[in-house]
């Protein structure tokens, strides 16, 4: 755990930035109280993605009651200060959990912060038993974000490489959906895969034949579509080929991952990589980034599963960092749907 | 009673506070500022009348119809203030408050509350009230196409779609330009003590009228 020179804070931390409605209790003490959250994903599936106006009106209607549960199940402990997620998402969404976080905390006067949600899944990992030291390499692999970054303390962020087009669970997305797979796609796509014969498709690993740490994963899906059409066309589109297809594609993003994220650590140096978002859940992934840093002797740190995805124990660890230097808002709660990481500001308490 | 009232279904970002000893209300033509703007309007308008939290009563909110950002917005700011300062909350058509300001202006009693609701459709509400401005009856909210709107010879119309909808504003014996305001809101509010709710009974919410996909 990060040694806090600063006074110690309990924060309270409201995520709302997608389809998922969370809130957690951070104490920086004694570490989480609680954590719940409410997953919109059951509503959005029949129309096949987030339907943004159906996600807001969710979240204005479960954060208060997941708000009074949370406070219950950590004891009513006396709250320092509220973290919300202010950015990137939906607006409306954002809007929703900002509107109650600011409020709640004007009406306790206590300071808010308004986090960014890719800082928050960039430091989920500081929340297990071995937490990764300063500077590091992050792999931010997510549903709307494919990132590599050097992390030299908290907001102290360069952006070494991006998605040119999808980001990777994007494409796990569309590669579930043209397969009649349901959403969001990669969690089947990976449980699929498990049972696919990777000897049957190869799938190119697209951008690692060119110099840079850029990513492009359109291609990708484009080439599940392709061999998916071919086997209906040939009859052959059946479980045993979505499988195989998952599994190649899979394999795929897998592979290209692990090799940026080695260009990445001789580029900068550096030795130990965290990966974070909601496609590091991914068993293939991590296996090959574990292969990696073991014959490099460096280290890899993740997210336990349930904080791979969205949720609001990590607004409440990068809120809680930030609060405690001293940053706060003033009373605007207003969203941003873009933000970069880079134009956060540095703390320096490390 | 003291009521402190919030009102964004429009682009008026609108907070009042009114009791018996007290009537402040500050508003703000403000598209897509509402989260900007409305907490800081919440504390000027407590300050400027010499009011801490425990002076409220309970707080008001007008939940629409309107538009729904700025709805989810006022619902969300009297969620996070009931939470807080444990207050009860009673809700307001946004509609009503309209009719009610229209009711103060003019003394008449009968009013049909036209809110333009985009896509050739209008929020309407039909309320009567009574000399003192009691609301004595109204119709539940309605989404209606405009064309549809058809009021009698006689009846009163109040809203915001004149500019929009000329001909059907020009249907009715008088038109108003409006839209609501907090004030309005907390008078409707404290008209009503028996209708506040605690977070632990309801959580308030906007009223839409429309699906969320169509
Ligand atoms: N086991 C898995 N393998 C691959 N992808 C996965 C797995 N589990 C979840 N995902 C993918 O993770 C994404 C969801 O992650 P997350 O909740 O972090 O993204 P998001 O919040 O939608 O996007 P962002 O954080 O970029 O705004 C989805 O695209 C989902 O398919
Ligand atoms: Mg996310």
């Amino acid at each position: 755990m990060i040694t806090n020179p600063m006074q110690p804070m309990c924060v309270l931390a409201i995520e709302s930035s997608c389809d998922e409605s969370a809130v957690a209790i951070y104490d920086s003490r004694k570490g989480l109280l609680a954590h719940n959250l409410f997953s919109q994903v059951a509503l959005h599936a029949e129309y096949g993605g987030v339907v943004p106006e159906l996600a807001s009106r969710d979240h204005i209607r479960k954060i208060t009651p997941l708000i009074t549960q949370t406070l219950e199940q950590a004891g009513k402990p006396k709250i320092d200060g509220i973290a919300y997620t202010a950015g990137p998402g939906l607006i409306g969404a954002l809007l929703s959990g900002g509107a109650i976080a600011r409020s709640l905390a004007f009406a306790w006067h206590i300071p808010a912060i308004g986090v960014h949600h890719m800082e928050g899944h960039l430091l989920a990992p500081m929340l297990e038993d071995n937490p990764p030291a300063f500077p590091f390499i992050a792999l931010l692999v997510s549903g709307g974000h494919s990132m590599i970054i050097r992390v030299d303390g908290i907001g102290r962020y360069k952006l070494l490489g991006d998605t040119l087009d999808d980001a990777a669970g994007e494409a796990f997305d569309k590669t579930a959906k043209m397969m009649g797979l349901g959403y969001p796609g990669g969690p089947m796509v990976s449980k699929l895969a498990l049972s696919g014969d990777q000897t049957r498709y190869r799938f190119p690993r697209p951008m690692v034949d060119r110099p840079g740490l850029d990513m492009s994963f359109s291609g990708l899906k484009t080439f599940s579509l392709n061999t998916w059409q071919k086997a209906q066309a040939e009859g052959d589109d059946n479980d045993q080929t979505r499988a195989d297809i998952c599994r190649a594609f899979e394999l795929a993003v897998a592979d290209t991952l692990m090799i940026k994220c080695k260009r990445a650590l001789d580029q900068e140096g550096l030795n130990r990589i965290v990966v974070s978002g909601g496609v590091s859940a991914n068993r293939e992934i991590r296996a090959k980034l574990d292969q990696l840093m073991a014959k490099r002797k460096g280290q890899a740190f993740y997210p336990r599963l349930e904080f791979c995805t969205d949720n609001a124990a990590m607004i409440a660890y990068a809120g809680a960092q930030r609060l405690m230097a001293g940053e706060q808002n003033d009373l605007n709660f207003a969203a941003k749907a873009r933000w970069s990481l880079e134009d956060l500001s540095a703390i320096d308490h490390h | 009673m003291n009521v402190l009232a919030i009102e964004t279904s429009t682009a008026n970002c609108a907070v009042s506070l009114v009791g018996e000893q007290v009537c402040v209300s500050l508003q703000e033509y403000a598209p897509q500022q509402h989260a900007q703007l409305i907490l800081p309007m919440v504390d000027q308008v407590l300050s400027q009348a010499g009011f801490q939290a425990q002076d409220i009563d309970a707080l008001a909110f007008g939940e629409g119809p309107g538009a729904f950002t700025g709805l989810r917005i006022a619902a969300g700011v009297v969620q996070g203030l009931a939470l807080g300062w444990d207050k009860p909350v009673i809700a307001v058509s946004s509609l009503q408050a309209m009719a009610y300001q229209a009711f103060e202006q003019t003394g008449q009693t009968h009013w049909l509350a036209c809110l333009d609701a985009r896509m050739g459709e209008v929020y309407t509400q039909w309320c009567e009230f009574d000399t003192q401005g009691q609301l004595l009856n109204c119709s539940t909210a309605q989404l209606v196409k405009a064309a549809m709107i058809n009021p009698a010879s006689d009846c009163n119309g109040v809203g915001d779609i004149q500019t929009s909808y000329p001909a059907q504003a020009a249907l009715f014996s008088r038109w108003l330009d409006a839209v609501p305001n907090a004030n309005a809101i907390a008078q409707l509010a404290r008209q009503r003590p028996a209708q506040a709710y605690s977070l632990g009974q309801q959580i308030p919410q906007p009223i839409y009228l429309r699906p969320s996909v169509s």
